[in-house]
């Protein structure tokens, strides 16, 4: 990982194990077309840890899914191109999808207590995968499984395995789900939100057991999040979305130190930090539009402090702003440090 | 801020009592919730209280509303222990206890209008604005949370979560409370948007010279908006002081853990130590005998397996641990001064 951070700051950019080209995720509904993403390009590389930040509604879970094939089509649309080991994702067949998924691709959700299956024991959910995928016998599944469930920490797995996911903490279930999604090794782990709704200490248990197998198995992690912290801790590049497009990426240490979007610097400075002072917050006026009604020219410029006419008018496309760094605004060469 | 205190939290308990005995009889086991509790809240003052699931922070709220019947200890309110009170006497009182819920999407009516979620508390209470002024309240109100008075027509499904949560206070405002007990009032909220809500309880504190109880998992908000701050562990105080106090120089290894565990929005430090607990947090229903905190804490000795660790006294502040004045841990704590 080391190497290759060196590598892309060297200029010379290994070859994207994904390559997102313009995905757009509209929807029907009752009141119109509502479009959730609209032409969102960006790249993985192989063993990179890559943080995508936004708010509710940004549109940061929705392109993934759409990636994972997870939009129920209709009332979605997705377009664009997905490219992985020379293929578009999007647009081949189903069967050769849903090998990828897992195999290749793994997800896991904020909510680990509901994507398990009640009824059934965690042994054999994370045992369910070998037996489908690999056709392994029940007794080396069940072994699989267990030495998965040690791989991830959960203690006296021998035991557990006969535990129904009610009998875990939110904590264990979701060591459970990132069992299921490692079985197969895969070479991408996106986690959606993957904390967010766990307690601080057992957060950074989780976010440890991440680095550690990522460490292992050099596989790259697409973390979706509204915290801040936990991108600065973790990600190697981080994309900020609003309004359903990318508007700011960049290696995570001059995202944090000079921002080239002032929704980024806002983001920023309205955090609350445990390590400040007390005293007003930097709040960002205002709220994200809805879906449906987005603001003529750049979807910030009504909340943005540095908004110039241009900004009402014209939207700003993603552009190149230094090295490694992209940004979607008129002003991003101009904007003010944290 | 004055220093006579508005409401004063002694001893509050709260056991649970669970099931029913068994065919033999056998014995009733007991959750205990909240575990002799103590905190006084003086007018424009904000306590914090932190802790993670489980830890009885949301249980000792209910209780000190009674909305819960504690089972032991006392609530004052100027001095009036509230826990003695008659049905009819608590439910006049209640104006001055006002809550605001953290779900901003369930805790208002959705076929009610703004005008009529904020006029209804005046129909228990009349006498706080007579009829012919409640049109000019509800708009001034709508002013004072920053919404625009010409918002009390439409209905909740019509604003944002962060606006749903200033119509939550401006309801808890209308009884014109001297105590909100703000209970994860800004957790649903994105950090924009909850950037918002809390510079507005802010300025409605000095404003109003409000009272808040503010509950809250995440440390950084609770930093950022408490005078004092009380950190929980299955159902106890594990330590307490003014806020700079506690998140500077924290002297319970609880307390520390909890400050480590949190991400730093600052990638020049991921690097630094940080404390991983060992293990979750046990079943209250067993709590652990001793100090509750030792099967996870690196700093246990034999003492704290059988004895719970009496509260000691360091300055202001006060922690919960047999060593609290001897351990040097403080300096994990990720709490070096921001300019900001």
């Amino acid at each position: 990982m080391r190497a290759m951070q060196q590598s892309e700051t060297q200029g010379a950019a290994p070859a994207p194990l994904l390559d997102v080209r313009d995905l757009r995720v509209t929807f029907d509904t009752p009141h119109g077309l509502v479009r959730a993403v609209g032409g969102v390009s960006w790249t993985l590389s192989p063993g990179e840890t890559l943080g995508i930040i936004g708010e509710s509604g940004s549109g940061k879970s929705v392109g993934l899914e759409a990636i994972m094939g997870l939009i129920k089509t209709p009332p979605g649309h997705v377009s664009g191109q997905v490219m992985f080991d020379r293929r578009d994702v999007l647009t081949m067949p189903e069967r050769d999808r849903r090998q990828l998924r897992g195999e290749k691709i793994a997800m896991i959700f904020q909510d680990a207590m509901s994507a398990l299956n009640p009824s059934l024991t965690v042994g054999t959910q994370i045992a369910e995968v070998y037996r489908l995928r690999r056709k392994c016998s029940h007794a080396d599944a069940e072994r699989k499984a267990i030495e998965l469930m040690d791989r991830v920490k959960i203690p006296s797995a021998k035991t557990r395995i006969g535990n129904y996911p009610h009998e875990f903490s939110g904590g264990m279930c979701q060591r459970v789900m990132i069992a299921t999604a490692l079985a197969l090794n895969p070479q991408i782990l996106i986690a959606d939100e993957p904390t967010t709704a766990l307690d601080v200490t057992v957060q950074r248990q989780i976010m440890t057991l991440l680095a550690e197998l990522q460490r292992e198995d050099g596989m790259a992690l697409v973390l979706i999040t509204h915290d801040l912290g936990l991108v600065a801790e973790t990600v190697d590049r981080a994309m900020v979305m609003y309004a359903g497009r990318l508007v700011e990426s960049a290696p995570v240490s001059a995202l944090f130190e000079v921002p080239s979007h002032p929704y980024t610097r806002g983001l920023i400075r309205s955090m609350p930090r445990i390590d400040g002072a007390s005293g007003k917050l930097h709040a960002i006026g205002g709220t994200p539009p809805a879906a449906g009604r987005m603001p003529k020219g750049c979807a910030f410029h009504p909340r943005c402090e540095m908004r110039v006419e241009r900004c009402g008018i014209e939207r700003p496309n993603l552009r190149p702003v230094g090295k490694n760094r992209a940004a979607a605004c008129h002003l991003a060469e101009e904007i003010p440090h944290v | 801020m004055s220093d006579t205190p508005v409401f004063e939290v002694r001893d509050i308990r709260k056991d649970y009592v669970l099931g029913k005995p068994g065919l033999f009889g056998g014995k009733l086991r007991t959750l205990a919730a909240v575990r002799d509790v103590s905190f006084t809240l003086c007018r424009g003052e904000t306590v914090g209280l932190v802790g993670e699931s489980g830890c009885g922070k949301s249980s000792l709220a209910r209780t000190v509303l009674r909305l819960n019947e504690p089972t032991g200890g006392e609530v004052r309110y100027h001095g009036q222990n509230i826990l003695d009170l008659p049905k009819a006497e608590m439910q006049k009182l209640r104006r001055h206890i006002q809550v605001v819920f953290q779900d901003p999407y369930s805790s208002l009516d959705p076929r009610f209008t703004v005008r009529r979620i904020l006029s209804e508390p005046w129909q228990v209470f009349p006498e706080i604005v007579p009829p012919e002024k409640r049109e000019a309240r509800v708009a001034e109100l709508l002013s004072l949370v920053g919404l625009n008075p010409s918002d009390a027509d439409r209905y909740p499904h019509q604003f944002s979560g962060g606006q749903r949560q200033r119509i939550g206070i401006a309801r808890a405002l209308a009884l014109e409370p001297e105590v909100i007990v703000c209970d994860e009032a800004v957790s649903a909220l994105d950090v924009s948007v909850q950037a918002q809500v809390v510079n507005l309880l802010k300025d409605l504190q000095d404003k109003l010279g409000l009272a808040y109880l503010f509950i809250a998992h995440d440390l950084s908000v609770v930093r950022h908006i408490s005078d004092r701050v009380i950190v929980m562990y299955l159902g106890q105080v594990v330590e307490e002081g003014p806020t700079d106090e506690v998140f500077r120089n924290p002297r319970h290894p609880y307390t520390v853990a909890l400050l480590s565990a949190v991400p730093l929005p600052d990638p020049k430090r991921r690097n630094r130590e940080v404390i991983v607990l060992e293990g979750e947090v046990p079943n209250p229903i067993f709590p652990p005998a001793g100090c509750p905190f030792h099967p996870r804490c690196a700093h246990a000795r034999d003492i704290c397996r059988s004895t719970l660790p009496p509260v000691r006294k360091i300055g202001e502040a006060s922690a919960r641990c047999h060593f609290a004045d001897e351990l040097d841990i403080s300096g994990i704590a990720p709490t070096i001064e921001h300019e900001s």
